[in-house]
C-alpha cells in the first residue's frame, strides 16, 4: 500500500515535470503578427521614417520593405506593401519564394538577407561564395562584420536595431567600407 | 535613558537628513548668471530637420545651413546625410546621417572666466564631437540611454544604437564616461563600448585580433600597448615601439652614451 502510494507520487511529478519541460520547449512563433503597427505616412523620407521606427518595439515586414526602399532608391513612392514586394522581387532583395504579410514580424535572418543584397556586399565566406546568399548565413556574415548584433535568425527585430542595421548599411552601401562600431569608415 | 537617547538621535538624524537636503537644494541653485547661447548650423547635406521640444506640438521642418539652434532644439537626419553644427567658437558637432540629438543645454556661464556649457542628448546614430579648448573654457557633455560622456578639451567619435549600445572613439585629448557609479577615461586612440569596459578588452574580443591573453601574461598596460600600436612581443620589449622607443630615450644616461661613442 505505502509502496504504490510512492509509486504514484513520483509518477505524478514526472508527467508534471514533462508537461513543464514540453510547454517550455515549444517553438518560438516569429511569424505571429505584429498587433497595433504603425500606418507608414505618405511621402515619409529617411529622417521621418528612422525616428518612426526607432519608437517601434518590433518591425513589421510593410515598414521593413518601407525602409529597403529607402536605402536603396531613397525614397519610396510605392502605395502599398504588394507593389514593395514587387519591387523588391524585381531587384532581387527578397527572394520570390517568400510567404510574405504586411503584418509579419521582420526576423535577424530575413533582415541580413535584405541588407546583404541591398548593400552588395562583395567580402564573403566559404559558405556564401559556394551556396550564395542565405538568411543563416547572411545573418552570420554580418554579425562578423560588426553590421548586426548578435542572436538567432528567427528572433525579432526591433524599431531601434533596424535602424541600426539600415544606417550601417547605407554607409557602406556608400562607402563599400564595412562602418567601425562608432559608425564611421575612416 | 534609553527612551531620551533614542529621541536624541532621532533628533540628530533629522537635523543631518535636514542640512543635507539644504545643502543640494542650494547646489542646484545656479549661483552665476545663465545667458543662453545658440548653436550655428554650418552646413546640411540629405535630408535634415529640427523641432523644438520645449513647444507644443512643434512641428518638424527642413533644417538649413546659416540657421541657428538654441536649448531644446531637436535635429534628426536622413540616410545619406550630415549636418555640422557649431558651438559659439569652442566646439564642432559633426552629426552622422541617421542619427536623432537634442540640445538641452547651451550656455554661457558668466563670471566663471566666460565658460560655456553645453549638453547634447544622442537618442540614436553617430556623431563627431570636437571641442577647441585654447578658446576658453567649456564644459561638453552628451547624454545617451546608458552612460554620460564628458568631453574635456578634445576629439573624438561616439555612437549610440539599440543594438549595439554605446561606441566611443576617442581621436585626441580624455574622455570621461560615467555609467552609475563606474567611470572609464578613454583616451586619444582608445575605446569604450556601453560596459565601460577598457580599450585593450575590447580589441581582444575582436576575432581577428590575435593580441593580448594570446600571449599570456600580459599586464593591463602591455594590453593596452599591444591594442593601441599593435606590435610584437619581443625578449627585449616591443621592438619599434615609439614608446618603448621614448622610454629609451628619456631613462639612458647621456652621459654613458657620450662615452660609448
Amino acid at each position: 500500500m505505502r509502496l504504490s502510494k510512492t509509486i504514484r507520487t513520483i509518477t505524478a511529478a514526472l508527467v508534471f515535470s514533462m508537461a513543464w519541460a514540453i510547454s517550455g520547449c515549444s517553438t518560438y512563433q516569429a511569424s505571429a503578427p505584429v498587433t497595433a503597427q504603425s500606418v507608414i505616412p505618405e511621402g515619409e523620407d529617411s529622417a521621418d521614417f528612422l525616428d518612426r521606427a526607432s519608437e517601434l518595439e518590433v518591425i513589421d515586414m510593410d515598414n521593413a520593405l518601407h525602409g529597403l526602399c529607402l536605402l536603396v532608391d531613397g525614397e519610396d513612392t510605392h502605395a502599398d506593401f504588394q507593389s514593395r514586394v514587387d519591387k523588391m522581387n524585381e531587384k532581387g532583395l527578397v527572394p520570390s519564394a517568400w510567404t510574405l504579410s504586411a503584418e509579419q514580424p521582420l526576423t535577424k535572418g530575413e533582415l541580413a538577407y535584405m541588407a546583404y543584397k541591398a548593400c552588395g556586399v562583395k567580402e564573403k565566406g566559404l559558405v556564401l561564395s559556394l551556396f550564395g546568399p542565405g538568411k543563416r548565413y547572411c545573418l552570420r556574415e554580418l554579425q562578423y562584420r560588426g553590421m548586426m548584433a548578435p542572436g538567432g535568425g528567427t528572433m525579432r527585430v526591433t524599431g531601434m536595431e533596424f535602424v541600426a542595421v539600415i544606417t550601417r548599411a547605407d554607409t557602406y552601401k556608400r562607402t563599400g567600407l564595412f562602418p567601425n562600431d562608432v559608425g564611421q569608415t575612416e | 535613558m534609553n527612551t531620551s537617547k533614542t529621541r536624541y538621535f532621532s533628533g540628530l538624524c533629522v537635523l543631518v537628513v535636514f542640512c543635507m537636503l539644504s545643502f543640494a537644494y542650494a547646489a542646484e541653485e545656479p549661483s552665476e548668471g545663465v545667458e543662453e547661447l545658440k548653436a550655428k548650423v554650418i552646413s546640411v547635406r540629405g535630408i535634415a530637420k529640427k523641432m523644438q521640444a520645449n513647444q507644443d506640438k512643434s512641428p518638424w521642418t527642413p533644417l538649413k545651413a546659416d540657421e541657428t539652434l538654441g536649448q531644446y532644439s531637436v535635429i534628426r537626419t536622413g540616410l545619406n546625410s550630415q549636418v555640422v553644427l557649431h558651438f559659439a567658437d569652442r566646439g564642432q558637432v559633426t552629426v552622422d546621417g541617421g542619427t536623432k540629438v537634442g540640445i538641452s543645454q547651451f550656455a554661457s556661464i558668466q563670471g566663471a572666466d566666460g565658460t560655456i556649457k553645453a549638453n547634447l542628448g544622442l537618442k540614436y546614430g553617430s556623431m563627431r564631437l570636437k571641442v577647441d579648448r585654447s578658446r576658453g573654457a567649456s564644459d561638453f557633455s552628451v547624454s545617451t540611454a546608458v552612460a554620460t560622456l564628458s568631453v574635456r578639451g578634445t576629439d573624438g567619435w561616439m555612437a549610440f544604437f539599440g543594438d549595439l549600445g554605446l561606441s566611443l572613439r576617442g581621436a585626441e585629448g580624455t574622455w570621461a564616461v560615467v555609467r552609475g557609479m563606474k567611470e572609464r577615461f578613454v583616451r586619444g586612440t582608445q575605446r569604450v563600448n556601453s560596459a565601460l569596459d577598457r580599450s585593450s578588452d575590447i580589441k581582444a574580443q575582436e576575432r581577428d585580433t590575435a593580441v593580448g591573453d594570446t600571449s599570456g601574461g600580459l599586464t593591463d598596460a602591455e594590453k593596452e600597448n599591444l591594442a593601441q600600436y599593435g606590435t610584437g612581443r619581443g625578449v627585449f620589449g616591443y621592438v619599434g615601439n615609439p614608446i618603448t622607443t621614448e622610454t629609451q630615450t628619456t631613462t639612458a644616461d647621456p652621459e654613458a652614451h657620450h662615452h660609448q661613442q
